[in-house]
Formats: C-alpha cells, sequence, structure tokens
C-alpha cells in the first residue's frame, strides 16, 4: 500500500456515493482528496449486486461501513424501480449508521463530468420503455446548473429540442439508434459512448460540498424524482 | 435475541422488534386509504408509499421497543412473494441497515410469516400456547389461498391452493362489484351482517377430480355473482365524452349504482358464505386426513368472523372437540412485520441466514415442488 500516494488523508470521514438512476449501476467513495469508484451495467439486477459492490468498494479503501461519515444517492429522474433501490441501500445505511443523507440530481451528475465544456451541456438520462428525460446545464447568474427544467420525450422530440440548440454538448445514456438520431442534429457534440456513462464520483463530488456545509436532506422523505413516462 | 423485522411486500410498511417470540414493537403503516380511491392496491402506488414510509416506521418500531440500533441482534425481512417494486424497498433497507450493523440478515417467505404470526401474542402479553404439530394451516389473503401441512418447523407441504383468485382477491372482487369498497374482505363482512345468505343460490367449486380434493377456485363464483348483480344495476346516466382521454395517472374507481331496494346484503351474505364454506370444509377434511393436531387459520382473510366460526364447526365435525382452531390477533392477521419476525426466529434457530447478494423474489413459493 502506498498510503500517501494520493495526497494526505482527509480528516472527514468519507462519503458513500450511490447512483442506481439506471441500469448502469455505480458507487463511489469521496473523502474531499481522495476518491474511489466502481460502475458496472447492474442490467434489473441492483438490488442483488449494489450493496455487494458498495461492500467492494469499502474493501478497497481498506474500509468498514461505520467508516462512513455521509451516504449520498442519485435520485433520478431513471428507471423507477432503481432509483428505489438506491435510495433504499442508502436509507438503510443511513437508519445503521446515523450518518447524514443526500440526495443529488442524476441529471446534475450526469452534466457535471462535463462542466468544463465551456459550452451549453445537455444531459440525457433513460427513463424506461424508450423514454428520454433530459436537461440542459450552463452557467447561470447563480454559477453552474440547471438552465431550464427537465424535459422527457422521445429521442425524435430531443432532436427537435437540439436543433434549435446549436453549440450543445450532449451527455448521459443513449441506445445505438438513439445515439445516431442525435448525432445528427447538426451544430451538436455528442460526448463519445465510453465518456457519456454517468460516474458515482460525480454524485458523491456534488454532495460532499453540501455535506461539508453541514446540510443534509430528510432521510425519511427523500424520494425518487419521477419524471419520465407515466405509470 | 432481538430481531427487527421489515415487511414492505405489498401495500403496508412494517417493522416490529421481537425478542424471543414476545412483541416489543409492531408498527404498521396503511396506505388503504390511498388504494381506496382506486379500488385496489395500485403497485406503482404502493412501492412509492415504501419509499418514504419506511424509514420513520423502522425508528418508530425501535423507539416502542426501547432499543436503540445497536440493541439489534438481527435484521429479518420478507424476500417474497408480493410486488417485485414494494418488496425490493424493504430488502434492499433491511440489507443494508444489517450491513452498516454488522449483523446477520434473514430473509423471511411472506406465507411462512402469515404461519407464524399464530406463535405471537399481544405486544406486553403472553404469547399463547405453542401450536403442537403436526397441523394444518388455511392461509388466506389478498394474494394467497393455501392448504399447508406442516410437520414441524419450516417443514411445509403443499396440500392444496387456488388455481385462480386467491380468497382475498374474491372478497375485493365481489366487494367491488357490490359496490362496497375496499378492502372487500370487511366490507362484505360489514354488508353480510344484515343478510340472509340462503336467499341466493351461489356455486362452489368443490373440484373432487382435483389433485387430492385440496384445491380451491373462486372465479366461477364471481361470474355468477355478477350476473345476479346486474339485475340490480341502476341504468347509469350516460358520461359526457372526454375530446381526449382525462390525463388519469392512476385511473380512479367508479362504484357501479344499484336500484334503491337492491338486496346487497342478502347478495353479500350468500356471496362470503359461498367463500367460506369450501375454505372450511376442505381445510377441516385435511385436518382428519392427516391426523392433525392443531388447525390453523393465517393471513388476512382470517379476520373474517364467519370464516373462523365455520371452520370451528367443521373441524368438531370431522375431527371431534379434541384439535383446537386457532387464529391470531387480529392486529397479525394483517400483514404486518412482526409475524415475519417470528418466522425469522425459528428459522435462526435453524442457522438459516440469507446473504447480501439475495435478490427479491415475487413469486418464491413456501414449498419447493415435488
Ligand atoms: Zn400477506
Amino acid at each position: 500500500m502506498h498510503p500517501n500516494l494520493l495526497g494526505p488523508a482527509s480528516p472527514v470521514r468519507p462519503l458513500l456515493a450511490i447512483d442506481s438512476s439506471t441500469e448502469q449501476a455505480g458507487v463511489a467513495l469521496f473523502d474531499g482528496a481522495r476518491g474511489a469508484e466502481l460502475s458496472w451495467p447492474a442490467g434489473r439486477t441492483q438490488t442483488a449486486s449494489l450493496l455487494a459492490q458498495v461492500h467492494h468498494l469499502l474493501g478497497l479503501r481498506g474500509l468498514a461501513a461505520g467508516d462512513l461519515g455521509a451516504v449520498a444517492v442519485a435520485t433520478g429522474p431513471g428507471a423507477f424501480n432503481g432509483l428505489r433501490v438506491g435510495l433504499a441501500v442508502a436509507k438503510g445505511l443511513v437508519l445503521g449508521l446515523g450518518v447524514p443523507l443526500l440526495g443529488v440530481p442524476t441529471l446534475a451528475a450526469a452534466a457535471a463530468a462535463h462542466a468544463d465544456a465551456g459550452r451549453p451541456v445537455l444531459a440525457v438520462v433513460a427513463a424506461g420503455r424508450g423514454r428520454l428525460v433530459w436537461a440542459a446545464y450552463g452557467d447561470g447568474p447563480e454559477g453552474w446548473g440547471p438552465t431550464a427544467a427537465p424535459r422527457n420525450g422521445t429521442v425524435e422530440d430531443l432532436a427537435v429540442h437540439l436543433a434549435a440548440a446549436a453549440g450543445t454538448v450532449v451527455t448521459g445514456e443513449l441506445d445505438g439508434t438513439q445515439e445516431a438520431t442525435v448525432a445528427a442534429v447538426a451544430g451538436v457534440t455528442l460526448v463519445p459512448r465510453p465518456l457519456r456513462l454517468r460516474r458515482p464520483i460525480a454524485v458523491a463530488a456534488l454532495a460532499w460540498d453540501r455535506h461539508l456545509a453541514g446540510e443534509a436532506d430528510d432521510a425519511a422523505a427523500l424520494a425518487p424524482v419521477y419524471a419520465g413516462r407515466e405509470p | 435475541m432481538k430481531i427487527l423485522a421489515l415487511e414492505t411486500s405489498c401495500d403496508e410498511t412494517a417493522a416490529a422488534v421481537l425478542d424471543g417470540v414476545r412483541v416489543r414493537s409492531n408498527v404498521v403503516a396503511s396506505q388503504i386509504a390511498l388504494h381506496r380511491a382506486h379500488g385496489g392496491v395500485v403497485p406503482e402506488l404502493a412501492a412509492r408509499g415504501h419509499v418514504t414510509a419506511v424509514v420513520p416506521v423502522v425508528e418508530t418500531a425501535l423507539a416502542e421497543a426501547g432499543l436503540d440500533r445497536g440493541g439489534i441482534d438481527a435484521v429479518a425481512v420478507t424476500e417474497g412473494p408480493g410486488l417485485a417494486g414494494s418488496l425490493l424497498v424493504g430488502v434492499n433497507v433491511a440489507k443494508a441497515l444489517a450491513y452498516a450493523l454488522d449483523r446477520p440478515l434473514i430473509g423471511v417467505n411472506h406465507l411462512a410469516g402469515h404461519v407464524y404470526a399464530n406463535w405471537l401474542g399481544l405486544p406486553g402479553e403472553e404469547p399463547p400456547p405453542v401450536p403442537a404439530f403436526p397441523l394444518v394451516c388455511l392461509l388466506v389473503s389478498g394474494g394467497h389461498t393455501e392448504l399447508l401441512l406442516m410437520a414441524d418447523h419450516g417443514r411445509y407441504r403443499l396440500l392444496g391452493q387456488t388455481l385462480d383468485d386467491a380468497a382475498g382477491e374474491a372478497f375485493d372482487k365481489g366487494a367491488r362489484l357490490l359496490g362496497l369498497g375496499y378492502p372487500g374482505g370487511p366490507a362484505i363482512e360489514r354488508a353480510a351482517a344484515a343478510g340472509n345468505p340462503r336467499r341466493f343460490d351461489l356455486p362452489r367449486a368443490w373440484l373432487p377430480g382435483q389433485g387430492a380434493g385440496f384445491d380451491f377456485s373462486f372465479s366461477g363464483l364471481k361470474t355468477a355473482l355478477l350476473r345476479l348483480a346486474e339485475r340490480y344495476r341502476s341504468p347509469e346516466p350516460p358520461r359526457p365524452r372526454p375530446a381526449s382521454p382525462p390525463p388519469g395517472r392512476f385511473a380512479e374507481h367508479r362504484p357501479p349504482a344499484f336500484t334503491p331496494h337492491a338486496p346487497i346484503a342478502d347478495l353479500a351474505a350468500a356471496f362470503q358464505e359461498a367463500v367460506v364454506e369450501p375454505l372450511a370444509v376442505k381445510t377441516a377434511r385435511a385436518a382428519r386426513a392427516h391426523g392433525v393436531r392443531t388447525v390453523l387459520l393465517a393471513g388476512g382473510v382470517a379476520a373474517n368472523a364467519a370464516l373462523r366460526e365455520r371452520l370451528r364447526d367443521e373441524v368438531i365435525d370431522h375431527c371431534g372437540g379434541e384439535v383446537p382452531v386457532r387464529y391470531p390477533p387480529l392486529a397479525y392477521c394483517t400483514d404486518n412485520a412482526a409475524m415475519i419476525a417470528a418466522a425469522a426466529h425459528f428459522a435462526s434457530d435453524r442457522g438459516e441466514e440469507t446473504g447480501w447478494e439475495t435478490d427479491v423474489h415475487p413469486r418464491m413459493p413456501l414449498v419447493a415442488d415435488g
């Protein structure tokens, strides 16, 4: 082990982030200085795999659950049951550990990885049954953040939206057909496929600042963002 | 050993703490009011309800038990059967809680929980006499109608089951047809109290050629009730047809309208008897055939007084007065977590433990085939 390889250990206990918004699931640890993350195509097996991967990730850092200082979770939009798995694991952990819980919008986490693009970023998340939810992010009066409310529709709806938003960088999950439809829109930059995967460390990073500021969400009331399709 | 159990298989969010088989707390957050407007359980709504109810329910169960989370020795949870989206809330909370506390996780079959409700006394009361094996248990609820033979703890044999609707489902559908509301069992029972069950002749599916003759069927009964009830429906005023379908997310249930003197009480009474009779008679026959020492009733429909009475009469007829008929306190008939903790208590005695990789099992059988 090279404990100093990534800088001195943070005096603050690490935060665990969970993102099971879609079939690509992820977990991350962040302590303000050092990060660790796992991302895997969980399909619909999040219930079976999520906690096992949390355990694996903690093991990579030589930590136990009791070492965690906070838990963050992506709140959607996304697949309803996937979101509920993440919320339920996060709630179980904070119930057992007595640490704060922080919810992070999934689209904010997806967009955050491209905040330095210098251009508007449009983050997309798959919401099941071929539906997509997207939101535009960019610099606003209060700094980087969403510049419009999330919208949901088909990839054709998204293409119409993008045609009027030249110069936009598009990130997030798109399947092969959806990718081709978006790439065909003039003036749009599509982030390369592997880099479009959401990174759980982005969930952790977004929650970290709030955590340090002493903020937390209500562990009882925190619920998924149910956008994207009518049940 | 103190077990904290969670149960979220359908529309109730429940948590309980047991010390041995003594109930320290039993908390149920009911969604009945939410689902009443829809005439039944809407799975997506049920799942949503669990996500926001689960933390306060667990915290209340711990507080009422006078424990903090570190005082828990094991965490139990319903793994199935049930609604997938509902089950996964409880399973993931329980797993993560057990992991965070570094305590064993015990996955429980919901049906086993219902059976073990018979081992429980109310909080602060002595547990009832321990049921003697072998026993038969008639498990009747909104999702299940099973006749089980238990030779010992954890040893189940399926003697019979419903071929179509569950008994509780039959009550729900019958109540819906009669405009009596939801949940159907209590609604039918209330309406039937003032009714004459002999006024209408409704069919019983005895299914003599089926298996050992212990199976059930209620779909024909429902159809027969529909035909009878239709005679008394008042003609519906035509509804203005909206230009586009309403933005209905979860459709509201519109109860049927009946003529002023429709014999709803008699219909309800006849329907209730037609559900109860095959359940009671076949359970008593099974008790005699297998020489059991106890007959148990379990599940939400065990709360039905007509079923309790008829079963007691039939068991006396078939087995004499020596075989007791037992049923859980009302609070443990409907879905609750105390029963899950009770089943976990005996499973834990047998060394059963569940791994982190366990998934939800919406169709989990209680009895392995064969
Ligand atoms: Zn039940």
